[in-house]
């Protein structure tokens, strides 16, 4: 009976095994066909959205190579991958402008060569213009994407575009407001009371009793939320299967939701809102900067910015691929008023109390 | 007869209830199963349209796949360090006393007794300052951990009611140790063997809090379940949770059929 | 995942009395392999762990300064106290949920159950192969606004829209989590059940006793050390779980271990990180010790059974 047991157990061990394998086959065998090129792996850890097949599949048959991504969901997550043994499994990230410099500072992130990155000399000179990811002459961010944290509304059931953030705190939505898990929260909450005012930076540099008056107001706020989202693709799900009509976030959001019929729609309040300026870098311990170079100069190039725009509904650094749009999708992602339009939007900064902000955010979510 | 024929409430709650239990069991695998042929990638109720092509994507997903592939290595690994460090250190701690053993036997057992996440941070935070590179490597010495402590807990508990008569028969007639160990021991705790080595590789194989924080470019399959289920790529987790679910079903029906067989 | 396989042990293992070979060093080289394993990679990180409770950490780089900050935070400021002990009670209702819904069942399988006994456990053990995070996730699809239960309770007219407490809630982690160790628990209690000699009941039985007299008198105190064995290890699973609640939690399903997640994999804080995980730790080895002791003075109901066996 033994043998019989053992045997029952090899043979459904082999068939995992071989469903397995199967996988694998697959996967190698679609290499050969392009395997023009060294059969590499170029692995990102990006945004969600930022290796979308629609643009990447390009890359990997022009250069017979296979592009893997991890995503994270908050600034904090990818600065922690990074740092704690993430180091050296990464090739390119894509840091917002709130932790990109600080990248620079700690040596994460290797200069990029700009001699391999023609394409560089095309982008919005408003982006390259920015100092933040600039050191000793070199420059380790390449401009990709920016766009707003702007306010997502479901318009089959709410009629009139919401003017002002307070919507979030009107009970007749009780439950049915989604915000990030993300300490961008307390941005949003300092621009509501108008902080920024006079000068943009002064909420990323909140003094102590300025964030305990910001904890309250996201403590009263929590009856009003289903859920905190901790992914892009999760506050898709929860439009998706009506659990909020209500939301902070990103373009991405309609641009994946709506397609399959649904009518979100994003604002900007009057109290204004945040926005972040996303750039492409290099990780310094990365074995494969060479293909790293590579592939951002792939994805900066006027046409494959367009297929990002097409995947992810994101404002684009390229000003040229305005060339491959409709006049629609030009002026949904405000590629030709760019200057005026990024006026409206507080660029997230480099917060110098991460940790206290990160601390009144946990706080608020444990309360 | 007339006795038996009054309503027996006691019976017939207890079995009301047991059938409701097993309800709350299976509803879950039942979901998961039906919606896996779900046509619509919204999980809403009731399912509107019927369709088998999440298996498709499902087979065409060429990182879930290989997430499959590494999760089987690992945990084929991992069992058979466990087997070969578990058996003896369970023999010597049946065996022997020896200083310290009661300090030992704790702290074998503390990867399988506290939380998945604090001995995850707790190998992390060794390999980063060590600075060694986060692989299946680091996930399999994770799962080879506390896979040891596994057999030899369930080891142990046979040795413990193992007749020692038998082995001392053994050395009697001559036999040296290590041949009576393999002659005599070995066969008497076989079937303790077998069970750990199973339950090694389930465990193995659906470990994420661990394999969580020890992950490097591979990922092992619960992590990547984990990955897409962040992102809410749902209907192809449904479909991989039910083959991976009938494939369980059948093995473990065809298994206890044995058993009983031969009892 | 770590799981309690002592459960079974502890139950069937009937401490008998051996008599110890002598100390013989030569045969303690089976050890070392072991040894040096688990010196290295489990020692060591615990050990890891307790020193980096004692760094400090400034802009995500640990600085290693002594301090007692770390602890001091912990035991003064809420947000790390008073999530653990939300954690402490959620765990509490799981593991009584669990041992409530397991009990019956594992009863009914054993002493109620003529044919196919060992299938029926089988299936009962069954939803252990399937991925634990599946099982979380399932509920997802029952709870939700549009889901299973609000569609039903909707269509047979007991609410007329559908309802939120049910999804994104503790009470959500606490059905998963409860679904996810209930098999557990019954594995443990069951062993307990299918121990307890017939005879016994029989002689109970015999001796006048009623059906509720015998289950509360004689079944019921047999089968305690397994009970206490599955609900400890219930509790202590459902202590560290942090996905179900990143799944299913709401917005204050926060649990002690998301703390420790949300310190080393966002807030990049170790030290304070590695501090909750001591608590933790000791916490748990102090759980483990009281429990032990339980099921020890419980269990010496069936050294009595035992000796009356042979």
């Amino acid at each position: 009976m033994n043998k019989k047991l053992w045997s029952i157990i090899w043979l459904a061990l082999s068939c995992m095994l071989v469903l397995a394998a199967c996988g694998g086959d697959k996967q190698s065998s679609s290499q050969p066909a392009a395997s023009k090129g060294n059969g590499k792996t170029l692995n990102l850890l990006t945004w969600e959205g930022y290796a979308d097949p629609k643009f990447v599949k390009g890359f990997e048959k022009k250069y017979g190579v296979k592009v893997t991504a991890t995503y994270f969901g908050s600034s904090d997550e990818l600065v922690s991958k990074l740092k704690g043994g993430g180091g050296n499994v990464y090739d390119v990230i894509s840091p917002s402008s709130d932790v990109a410099g600080y990248l620079v500072q700690e040596k994460l992130v290797a200069p990029v060569n700009l001699d391999n990155v023609p394409n560089y000399k095309n982008l919005a000179s408003k982006l390259v213009d920015m100092n933040d990811v600039k050191k000793g002459g070199k420059v380790y961010g390449i401009p990709f994407t920016w766009g707003p944290d702007s306010l997502i509304y479901d318009a089959d059931v709410i009629k009139d575009p919401p003017d002002s953030w307070d919507i979030f705190w009107d009970a007749k939505y009780k439950g049915k407001v989604s915000i990030w898990d993300d300490i961008s929260n307390i941005y949003l909450v300092g621009q509501m009371v108008g902080l920024d005012k006079n000068d943009p930076s002064a909420i990323y540099n909140m003094t102590n009793q300025q964030l305990e008056d910001a904890k309250k107001k996201l403590i009263d706020l929590k009856p009003q939320i289903r859920k905190y989202w901790s992914s892009a693709g999760e506050l898709n799900d929860l439009f998706s299967n009506k659990e909020v009509v209500l939301a902070v976030g990103w373009p991405l959001t309609p641009t994946t939701v709506n397609p399959s019929g649904r009518n979100l729609k994003e604002v900007i309040p009057k109290e204004g809102i945040t926005g972040w300026i996303d750039r492409l870098m290099i990780v310094n311990s990365s074995p494969n900067k060479k293909l790293a170079e590579k592939y951002i100069n792939y994805v900066i190039e006027a046409q494959t910015q367009k297929l990002v725009s097409d995947a992810t509904g994101y404002g684009v650094a390229n000003k040229d691929a305005v060339k491959y749009m409709t006049e629609e999708q030009a002026k949904a992602i405000h590629i030709d008023d760019m200057d005026n339009y990024m006026k409206q939007i507080n660029f997230w900064q480099f917060v110098k109390n991460r940790d206290k902000y990160n601390e009144i955010w946990n706080e608020v979510k444990a309360q | 007869m007339e006795k038996t024929s009054r309503f027996d409430w006691i019976s017939t709650s207890l079995k009301a209830s047991a059938v409701l239990i097993f309800l709350f069991i299976y509803l879950p695998m039942i979901v998961v199963v039906v919606y896996s042929f779900n046509g619509n990638a919204v999980n809403s109720f009731p399912v509107l349209t019927w369709s088998v092509k999440w298996y498709g994507v499902m087979m065409n997903d060429s990182a879930l796949l290989a997430s499959l592939k590494n999760s089987i290595l690992v945990a084929v690994t991992g069992t058979i360090i466990g087997l070969f460090l578990g058996i003896p250190a369970a023999f010597v701690v049946d065996r022997f006393s020896f200083p310290g053993k009661t300090i030992f036997e704790r702290i074998v057992l503390l990867p399988m007794i506290l939380p998945g996440i604090i001995t995850g941070v707790a190998m992390m935070s060794v390999f980063v300052m060590m600075r060694v590179q986060l692989s299946l490597t680091t996930i399999l010495i994770g799962h080879g951990t506390f896979l040891i402590a596994v057999v030899m807990t369930q080891v142990y508990a046979r040795l413990k009611r193992l007749d020692r008569a038998i082995e001392e028969a053994s050395m009697d007639l001559g036999a040296t140790r290590l041949k009576t160990f393999f002659y005599v021991t070995l066969p008497n705790i076989k079937t303790a063997v077998i069970g750990a080595t199973l339950l090694s590789f389930t465990l193995s194989i659906d470990e994420i809090a661990v394999s969580y924080f020890l992950t490097g470019r591979e990922l092992t399959l619960p992590v990547q379940i984990w990955a897409m289920l962040r992102r809410g790529i749902t209907p192809e987790v449904n479909a991989i949770s039910t083959l991976i679910f009938f494939f369980s079903v059948v093995m473990i029906v065809i298994v206890t059929r044995l058993n009983r067989e031969v009892d | 995942m770590s799981v309690n396989i002592s459960t079974p042990v502890r139950n069937t293992s009937i401490e008998k009395k051996k008599k110890k070979h002598r100390f013989k060093p030569r045969l303690l080289i089976l050890l070392i392999p072991p040894l040096i394993w688990l010196s290295v990679f489990l020692f060591t990180p615990y050990v890891a762990l307790f020193l980096n409770s004692f760094w400090r950490v400034d802009f995500g780089t640990i600085v290693h300064t002594f301090t007692w900050d770390n602890y001091i935070k912990f035991f003064t400021n809420d947000l790390y106290y008073g999530t653990l002990l939300k954690t402490l009670k959620i765990a509490s209702l799981v593991t009584i949920f669990s041992v409530l819904l397991s009990y019956p069942l594992a009863y009914f399988i054993n002493f109620k159950v003529k044919k196919n006994k060992q299938l029926m456990y089988t299936l009962v053990i069954i939803p252990l192969w399937v991925s634990y995070l599946v099982r979380a996730y399932a509920w997802k699809i029952v709870l939700g606004q549009d889901g299973i239960l609000n569609s039903l309770l909707i269509s047979i007219g007991i609410i007329d829209k559908p309802l939120e407490v049910f999804l994104y809630s503790p009470y959500a982690v606490v059905i998963a989590l409860t679904h996810i160790y209930t098999p557990w628990v019954l594995m443990s209690i069951y062993t307990s059940l299918e121990h307890i000699p017939r005879n016994l009941q029989e002689a109970s039985k015999d001796l006048g006793a009623g059906r509720f007299r015998t289950f509360f008198q004689v079944i019921l105190p047999l089968s305690l050390p397994g009970v206490i064995a599955g609900a400890t290890f219930a509790f202590v699973l459902a202590m560290g779980d942090f996905l179900a609640p990143q799944l299913l939690g709401g917005t204050s399903s926060m649990l002690i271990s998301n703390v420790v997640y949300s310190l080393f994999g966002v807030a990049n804080n170790w030290p304070l990180g590695s501090t909750i995980g001591i608590v933790t730790l000791v916490l748990v080895l102090l759980i483990l010790e009281v429990t032990h002791r339980l099921e020890k003075r419980t269990s010496s109901f069936e050294n009595v059974k035992e000796q009356k066996g042979r």
